[in-house]
């Protein structure tokens, strides 16, 4: 049962709380999942959370939220299995902000390009932990419980990618 | 060519770094050089901190399109893309089951529905992923009471303005076919969403441009709106984007164009199409929604 009331219990409800929908959109973005397929991922991970939610043995979600947004990377990662990784994140977060209210400031614009191209260079288990620590905001150990791997591993992933990430960030300037 | 001098720094900086990473202070020992690395470090990870919440931002949103795919602000026009018809919105019958979940293609459908649902906001969040942008639009209909005032006061606006113009033909140019054979009020595209329906559950009834069309998922497609003039609710966005079924997909003729101007009615359900009206005197368009608005008590959204 979820942890957020009697949604699992309740058909009528939708078993992905509103506020994640954009979240868990954003984590299979940020993890190369192509934009015509994203809602396909998004059902996905409401199909997870019924299943979670109809097997009695499995641990209660506390967080709804929390846990389609580790579902959500998993979903990614498992694409990325059977499919050419996506290139177009630089020009789907373009043609975002260019419908986008209010824009971004140009700083934050160059900066998250930035980062943007870094994670592209990255691999699928590098691009999860980083979006599950800075978008999700989870702790090393929570990833490292979600993903069922080893505290060790999610540093040493972390701790990869962000050098690689930083190496990008050398040589802009951001207010 | 690096220097030694680099090469300790760089050095300097990883240690830190990880430090940082693993929530750490520096040493308690540590010279300026070292403090200096870990300020840089922190510096760092903020700012990649921030690139993910602009990122995540950017992308939460459902896109306008897949690269390219936005139009030019000057091409003439986009036709809506008929969309592959395997994932027609269930009727709907299905939509009334307590909860049935289809599982096709690559991907999963999660049809999760209310009794008493006619393919609303539960059935559509399932169904068809709500955007954000659809969150942030005034989603609910206006009370009934809110309803009439706004439409009432759209109205002898509009008289107000156009007093020399005839008042047009309201024709419904996206429901022409269905509009012609059910009538004045009541039209039905086929989908179970008559403009009682929609009116009376209307996600936004507007006057406003299109301002692209972009195939989203199965045969539904999101509309971005120039906004006008808001009737229900009273006020909104001057810029929206919705999830709408494709009208050319219904196979009720009419489709959508990028920089049509419309009184539009966005029905509740994101597989129903939008009901268009044409301008410039939108007056019969805000009669015939008023009345479709008398006969709605009944309808449950």
């Amino acid at each position: 049962m979820l942890g957020d009331g009697a949604a699992a219990t309740n058909a009528s409800a939708d078993p992905l709380p509103a506020a994640g929908v954009g979240r868990v959109r954003a984590v299979l973005a940020l993890g190369g999942v192509p934009a015509h397929e994203l809602d396909d991922g998004v059902q996905q991970v409401r199909l997870k959370l019924l299943e979670q939610a109809a097997n009695r043995h499995k641990e209660e979600i506390r967080d709804p939220v929390a846990w389609a947004v580790v579902v959500a990377s998993r979903v990614a990662v498992d694409w990325h299995r059977g499919q050419r990784r996506d290139d177009g994140l630089r020009e789907r977060i373009t043609a975002s902000w260019a419908t986008a209210a209010p824009a971004p400031s140009p700083e934050d614009r160059v900066l998250a390009l930035t980062i943007a191209e870094g994670m592209a260079g990255l691999p699928e288990t590098h691009r999860q932990v980083l979006t599950l620590r800075f978008y999700a905001d989870l702790p090393v150990r929570d990833i490292a419980l979600a993903l069922d791997v080893p505290e060790g591993t999610v540093k040493s992933r972390l701790h990869a990618a962000v050098a690689a990430l930083r190496e990008r960030l050398t040589g802009i300037e951001v207010s | 060519m690096t220097t030694p001098e680099d090469e300790a720094r760089a050095a300097l900086d990883a240690a830190a770094l990880a430090r940082v990473l693993d929530g750490m202070d520096p040493e308690s020992g540590a010279d300026n050089l070292a403090r200096e690395a870990h300020q840089r470090a922190v510096a760092d990870v903020a700012l990649i901190s921030r690139a993910f919440g602009v990122l995540g931002d950017a992308l939460a949103a459902p896109l306008p399109a897949a690269p390219g795919a936005e139009p030019a602000a000057d091409e003439a026009s986009a036709e809506v893309i008929a969309l592959p018809l395997w994932r027609r919105r269930p009727g709907r019958t299905m939509l009334a089951a307590a909860a049935s979940i289809a599982v096709m293609g690559l991907g999963a459908t999660v049809i999760v529905a209310n009794s008493n649902d006619d393919g609303g906001s539960s059935s559509a969040t399932a169904a068809g992923a709500p955007s954000p942008n659809d969150m942030q639009a005034p989603a609910a209909p206006a009370p009934e009471a809110q309803y009439r005032s706004n439409a009432l006061s759209a109205t002898g606006s509009a008289a107000g303005d156009s007093s020399a113009a005839a008042p047009a033909a309201a024709a419904p140019a996206a429901k022409s076919a269905a509009a012609t054979k059910a009538g004045s009020a009541a039209y039905d595209d086929g989908t179970g969403e008559s403009l009682v329906d929609a009116v009376a559950c209307a996600r936004g009834i507007f006057i406003g441009q299109v301002v692209s069309i972009n195939p989203a998922s199965g045969d539904q497609v999101s509309l971005t709106f120039k906004v006008s003039n808001w009737l229900t609710p009273g006020s909104g966005p001057s810029r929206i984007t919705y999830t709408v079924g494709d009208s050319d997909a219904d196979g009720t003729g009419g489709k959508l164009k990028k920089g049509q101007e419309r009184l539009f009615v966005v029905p509740r359900s994101t597989s129903a199409s939008v009901y268009t009206f044409l301008g410039p005197d939108y007056d019969a368009a805000k009669a015939k929604i008023a009345k479709a608005q008398d006969q709605d008590k009944n309808v449950q959204c």
